[in-house]
């Protein structure tokens, strides 16, 4: 995609103006834009912007699992461990499941099952709330678990 | 006797004409350089004014036009000149906007600053590989990033804005492709003006 204009009629003078640049390299860059390294360039910062993106949408930096019950005290869980946890509230037993960083509730003793059918949890912008059996579960950092995510009934 | 018209013509071929107008290897330092500079810096001042005073619809983004200012002063004259120009823009910007030394001029020395440094290292270490645009792309990015990295102390009462990086890092990259493309129309302008070939 070169200029066709500037190759005939003065390659002579654009040739001596290369020569003089490599002689003393001047301190601007005299490329014309885009060039392969611009355009390697911004797939590459548009990949980190997926990247981060994905990132900040799977949770960012926590990975602790916050579960909450209405009598006993806050419990923290790492979720890149996979385990069952049972969470004993004013119904039962209800039993959230980690796998691979996702966060479910298996199974819960109420009676609506909207827990149950709340799906997997990936990220900070949810959370999973069992109204009835009054139990939170949601990922944050432990400095910032305190404040307005207390359970309203 | 010299004739009354004779002292004219100097000053029309010496410093008037285009083809005579000297060279950046000539501007290295002196008087030329340092009016060169004071251009450029009132110049950046009055994009980086203007752009505060537009109508903006996403609070907090902005093109970044002066930045088109820094980074043809780098490619034209080197680091140094461009930083003087970034320096006095931060400093008559803040005076004229009334944020001289608050929370908002810290944010924009951390950017420029961040800006300033990558876009050097990107003309000394891949001068030939980039145009203006990937020059600018650097820079933009780096100064989304500068500016994220402070405003979580600075602003936000410390809490961490880093969940906020991939959406201003996008749009960096596209107000980084408009400043770049705008850097390079006006440096081929220049050097059409100056008489040199383009590349």
């Amino acid at each position: 995609m070169r200029p066709s204009i500037s190759s005939s009629a003065a390659s002579t003078k654009v040739g001596a103006a290369v020569g003089a640049a490599n002689a003393a390299p001047p301190a601007r860059s005299r490329r014309r834009a885009p060039t392969p390294a611009d355009l390697l360039l911004l797939v590459l910062l548009l990949a980190a912007v997926a990247a981060l993106q994905a990132g900040v949408a799977r949770g960012g930096v926590s990975q602790d699992l916050l579960l909450r019950t209405a009598g006993g005290p806050d419990q923290w869980v790492d979720a890149r461990r996979d385990a069952d946890y049972n969470l004993t509230g004013p119904l039962g037993t209800t039993v959230v499941t980690v796998r691979d960083g996702d966060a479910w509730i298996a199974r819960a003793p109420c009676r609506n099952q909207v827990c149950v059918r709340m799906g997997h949890l990936h990220g900070t912008r949810r959370a999973l709330v069992c109204l009835p059996n009054r139990i939170l579960v949601r990922f944050a950092s432990k400095g910032q678990a305190e404040g307005p995510d207390a359970i309203a009934h | 006797m010299p004739s009354p018209t004779e002292p004219l013509p100097p000053p029309q071929s010496g410093t008037i004409a285009p083809v005579a107008t000297p060279g950046a290897a000539t501007l290295r330092r002196g008087t030329a350089l340092r009016t060169r500079i004071a251009l450029y810096a009132a110049a950046a001042t009055v994009l980086f004014v203007v752009e505060r005073a537009l109508p903006n619809p996403v609070p907090w983004v902005r093109l970044g036009l002066a930045n088109v200012v820094t980074l043809v002063a780098l490619l034209e004259h080197g680091a140094g000149p461009a930083a003087a120009v970034v320096a006095l823009r931060l400093l008559l910007g803040g005076f004229f906007t009334g944020g001289l030394f608050g929370p908002q001029f810290a944010l924009a020395v951390a950017g420029a600053t961040a800006s300033w440094f990558i876009m050097t290292a990107g003309v000394w270490f891949g001068g030939r590989y980039w145009s203006p645009l990937g020059l600018s792309l650097l820079g933009a990015s780096a100064h989304a990033v500068a500016q994220i990295a402070i405003a979580g102390p600075l602003v936000a009462g410390g809490a961490s804005l880093w969940a906020l990086l991939p959406l201003f890092l996008g749009l960096s990259i596209a107000t980084g492709i408009v400043t770049g493309l705008a850097a390079d129309a006006l440096l081929r302008r220049l050097d059409v003006a100056r008489g040199v070939p383009g590349p």
